[in-house]
């Protein structure tokens, strides 16, 4: 592990703490929803970087479809990983916060159901990658999913604007009391950074595992020639 | 009343995370062997 990935490491979970403190004891709580609202301080920050993270994934993948350079790939499947991880976790938060306010753990709700989709298409973009055992041939093919599969990604977020009913769209920085505010970016802040450590150091695992399949395919075409 | 859903969703995230990077080590351990055998067999 390389000094600048342990000083982040470090620096991830160090704001992780003090976000949690702050979120679960300094800011006070909902007068309306009690304690259960803070669980805001942990879903919105897991939406916004799933939905970073996807972005990545968009982007890397057009610069792999460009330049054909195999670290933009590495670099999008290291991402859409990190990404499946926040979305799972947003929809696992989000249905612990429902069940208290909405009265149920899940409903075919437009943002809810299209979260549940990205995290389909994001899944199956990981399946793509294991299934393909050519490394270009999967680079190209996950590339495209990456691309095709980013559109549901502006529609979960435009979801609560074009179909308003049972989740609320984002509140404005102005509506929301500055405490609440505080533990939200504070928090938002933590995330970015977990996000960044995670991504270093799936990329890595990454290079590593395409060295190890690079060698093990090279051994194997020697033995054959024997 | 809804402490309980609040402190589960924070266990949940804690677990989750700290889940993932020990899955991670754990790639990166064997990964690095795999290779450094691979390497011994070329050589």
């Amino acid at each position: 592990m390389g000094k600048t990935q342990k000083i982040l490491g470090f620096l991830a979970l160090l704001l992780f703490i003090i976000g949690s403190v702050v979120g679960l004891f300094i800011v006070r709580a909902d007068a309306a929803m009690g304690d259960v609202q803070r669980l805001m301080y942990v879903h919105v920050p897991a939406a916004w970087l799933a939905m970073l993270a996807f972005f990545i994934v968009f982007i890397m993948s057009v610069l792999y479809l460009v330049q054909r350079n195999p670290r933009w790939d590495l670099i999008a499947a290291s991402s859409a990983e990190v990404g499946v991880l926040f979305t799972a976790l947003t929809l696992a938060l989000g249905s612990l916060w429902g069940k208290p306010t909405w009265g149920v753990w899940w409903t075919w709700e437009p943002r809810l159901t299209t979260t549940a989709v990205m995290l389909m298409i994001y899944i199956g973009y990981l399946a793509v990658r294991s299934f393909a055992d050519d490394p270009d041939k999967r680079a190209r093919w996950s590339a495209i999913v990456g691309i095709v599969g980013f559109i549901d990604v502006p529609i979960v977020y435009l979801s609560v604007y074009w179909w308003r009913t049972l989740h609320q769209p984002p509140s404005s920085p102005r509506s929301v009391a500055p405490e609440i505010l505080f533990a939200l970016l504070l928090n938002l802040l933590a995330f970015t950074v977990v996000y960044v450590y995670l991504l270093m150091r799936r990329y890595r695992l990454a290079v590593n595992e395409r060295e190890l399949e690079r060698i093990v395919a090279h051994h194997t075409r020697q033995i054959s020639h024997d | 009343m809804t402490s309980g859903y609040m402190i589960a969703g924070y266990l949940l995230t804690w677990g989750a995370l700290l889940t993932y990077v020990w899955r991670l080590s754990v790639r990166e351990q064997r990964t690095r062997r795999a290779l450094d055998a691979e390497r011994t067999a070329l050589n």
